[in-house]
């Protein structure tokens, strides 16, 4: 049973006292001392790459740690425990840098994996545009072709968190011939340093702020496609797939539950303790759901309607026990829980929208394991 | 217990008494049977073939000792087919026998007795005994039991000292009459008497948070049943929505639908996981209580849960002896609560991780 093995107790041991050196509580400290609109969190990352804490399952010749993708996880829980804002983390390691590992040329892992390890650079995921969400197949930002070999990049990518911060960006666009929705597009690793790359913030309610890149005209190199040409679409659904665990969301839930807890006590009315109850067992359900999900991945095994459960159900939680833990806790707070709460509620709102909405993850659910429910009603 | 792989125990239980369970799931009778407990005696007789009943008992006591990982299959298939949990009574009346093998847990183990849990659905039992220099017991108040046949009754009982223990009550008395086999109960009277055949078992942890023993392993089968209620009220829902068609299209192929079914498969999922983890805790040896606790309260909201959509789903066939989506609704208002309500769970639950999380 993968929630009590001996050897991911030894790791987790291994990642607390890796982040309770000295240089990464300093970081952590000035972080969490200064409140307000996305911290630049670059050097506690480079403390975390420094200690091998972020990209621990890649291979060790791409600046990884060797190990598997359950130790990952634990060192992504043990972060988040610690206080390590995770959004960076999330793109840069377990998005881009999977996506690299996943369909990169050994030249482009050879590049961009050793620095995005070390916590030297980061990356954005530039999918999302100001008229295609959900509906990723309506992107209209294009890569054209040029003669010499290359492209040349325009379009505008909205509504990404960190990007002014990231170096690299996973980028969809449309390359292909305008026939099929999906058949032409294809993705790129660009660099975001480049000329005719505007970048602009969007004030939004939560702490991380929205950004809004305009890609004017940019070149782009032969090497800067990944995977094949005009064949994104299929390694863009597989890599969305597997980013659902939804463990970072239940992780959330963890820590602002949490928060509320300490700060009520167990003295707290009965109905809170009743809510308590609940959201308490829900928190622990969300992160088994993650973990299964998490253990089949370990296992070579993609279970999508399994990934976009746990996505729903850790994200809808993470919301929930955000909109509810500041309407239960009143009463002068320690500053720290105080903070974390009060930037919980501001940022619920977005937890069931981002990485798939909480709609999308339905209709993957209902369209993929209703089926599979029918035929085994009639064979009862 | 023995040691064995769990998954394979389990799978291999579940088949088999999958295949066991079709025939009495089919005699379950709908509403306005004359014989509103017809599966019953089919359902005991099919799991005594299986040698259910000594699956979770000691070696000792000429059980098998698989531990909760085979109870807990036994139970889930039992609420999948809708059919009735004497099972559960049975198992949670052996655990609480002194460990030593006696007849009685001997005649439990072989299918001879079968039991029926009543009381516990409030924090303080509605009875009262006190003992007499013979050994007698005198019982004192009421209690309701489920109606149907007349099984021993295993109950909680306040002793003089104000302490709690459970009873056995021998199987007689009234057989009271119910429009359907999970009806409502129906109520005995104590008058102070002494009842022969009444035999005090153990202490009963009333009013302790989040007991172990006895009283956390009946939780956890108890949650094992009304995850198997949910799961056979979702298959029927999906089945159903899938062959009724309306609009000139399947009910299932309606995003309202499609998508409420979706929700309460996340939710049965979610539960199958946090049971499983409370029964590799109790197996295990490791502390499991607040998880006893956790899971049935969360078998119960969901079982609840998925009953209502199923029923909403079935429309008016589903209150009728057409379909089988009544047997889990009115399932869902006797095993729900049948060893305490939800929101007591919740608050026990809840005070103990808001106690923790202030020691952290």
């Amino acid at each position: 049973m993968y929630w009590y093995a001996d050897e991911r107790r030894e790791y987790r041991r291994h990642v607390r006292t890796l982040l309770a050196a000295p240089p990464v509580r300093a970081e952590l400290a000035a972080l969490h001392a200064r409140p307000g609109t996305d911290p630049d969190v670059r050097a506690l990352y480079r403390e975390l790459g420094r200690r091998g804490l972020l990209a621990v399952n890649w291979p060790t010749r791409y600046g990884g740690e060797g190990r598997d993708l359950l130790d990952a996880a634990v060192a992504g829980e043990e972060l988040a425990r610690a206080g390590v804002p995770d959004t960076l983390y999330v793109n840069t390691v377990q998005i881009v840098g999977l996506f690299l590992l996943m369909a990169g040329s050994e030249q482009q892992k050879a590049m961009h994996l050793p620095p995005l390890a070390r916590g030297e650079r980061f990356a954005s995921v530039l999918y999302t545009e100001p008229g295609s969400g959900s509906d990723l197949g309506s992107l209209s930002t294009v890569a054209v072709p040029e003669a010499t070999g290359g492209w040349r990049l325009s379009g505008v990518k909205a509504y990404h968190l960190k990007s002014d911060l990231t170096d690299i960006g996973l980028c969809a666009a449309r390359t292909g011939p305008a026939g099929g929705r999906y058949d032409g597009i294809s993705l790129f690793v660009v660099d975001l340093h480049l000329p005719g790359v505007h970048r602009r913030r969007i004030a939004s309610i939560a702490d991380e702020q929205f950004h809004h890149i305009e890609f004017d005209d940019v070149r782009l190199g032969p090497g800067d496609l990944l995977g094949p040409e005009h064949g994104g679409w299929p390694l863009l659904t597989q890599a969305l797939a597997i980013e659902r665990t939804g463990l970072d969301y239940s992780l959330k839930a963890e820590a602002w539950l949490e928060a509320a807890g300490a700060a009520l006590g167990p003295d707290a009315d009965p109905a809170v303790c009743e809510e308590v109850g609940r959201l308490g067992a829900a928190v622990d359900a969300s992160r088994l759901l993650a973990w299964e999900v998490l253990s089949e991945l370990d296992a070579d095994r993609l279970d999508e309607s399994r990934a976009a459960a746990a996505k729903f159900y850790c994200g809808e939680l993470a919301a929930r026990i955000g909109r509810w833990a500041p309407t239960r806790v009143t009463g002068p707070l320690p500053a720290r829980p105080a903070a974390v709460l009060e930037a919980a509620y501001r940022e619920a709102p977005g937890l069931t929208i981002a990485a798939g909405t909480s709609e999308m993850m339905l209709e993957i659910v209902a369209s993929l394991a209703l089926d599979g429910l029918d035929q085994e009603a009639r064979t009862w | 217990m023995v040691s064995v792989d769990a998954g394979t125990v389990r799978r291999s239980l579940r088949k088999a008494l999958r295949e066991r369970l079709r025939e009495p799931a089919s005699r379950v009778p709908g509403p306005g049977a004359a014989d509103p407990s017809a599966a019953t005696g089919a359902t005991w007789s099919a799991l005594v073939r299986s040698g259910a009943p000594g699956l979770d008992a000691p070696l000792e006591a000429g059980g098998l000792g698989l531990g909760l990982m085979a109870s807990t299959a036994v139970a889930e298939e039992l609420g999948h087919a809708g059919l009735d949990s004497r099972y559960l009574a049975v198992a949670a009346t052996i655990d609480t026998l002194p460990e030593q093998a006696d007849a009685l847990v001997g005649g439990l183990v072989a299918g001879e007795l079968t039991v029926t849990l009543a009381g516990f659905e409030t924090p303080e039992p509605g009875l009262k005994a006190t003992t007499a220099v013979d050994g007698a017991v005198r019982l004192t108040g009421e209690l309701a039991r489920d109606p149907g046949p007349t099984d021993a009754i295993l109950t909680p009982v306040v002793l003089a000292g104000g302490d709690a223990a459970v009873v056995l009550l021998p199987p007689g008395g009234e057989t009271p009459p119910a429009r359907d086999p999970s009806g409502a109960s129906a109520r005995m009277r104590f008058d102070g008497d002494v009842y022969p055949g009444v035999r005090l078992l153990r202490t009963w942890p009333i009013g302790a948070v989040c007991p172990e023993g006895p009283a956390g392993r009946a939780r956890i089968r108890q949650a094992a049943y009304l995850l198997g209620v949910a799961g056979g009220a979702l298959l029927t829902g999906v089945r159903y929505a899938t062959d009724r068609r309306q609009f000139g299209r399947a009910l299932r192929d309606f995003q309202s639908v499609a998508f409420r079914l979706a929700e309460v498969h996340i939710e049965v999922e979610a539960l199958r996981l946090a049971v499983n983890r409370a029964v590799y805790l109790a197996d295990g040896g490791l502390p499991y209580g607040h998880r006893a606790a956790e899971v049935l309260a969360q078998a119960a909201e969901t079982a609840a849960v998925a009953s209502r959509l199923t029923m909403q789903l079935c429309g008016a066939r589903g209150l009728t002896g057409e379909l089988p989506a009544h047997r889990y609704h009115l399932l869902v208002r006797r095993e729900g609560g049948r060893l305490g309500q939800p929101g007591h769970l919740w608050r026990e639950a809840g005070r103990r991780r808001l106690a923790l999380t202030q020691a952290v």
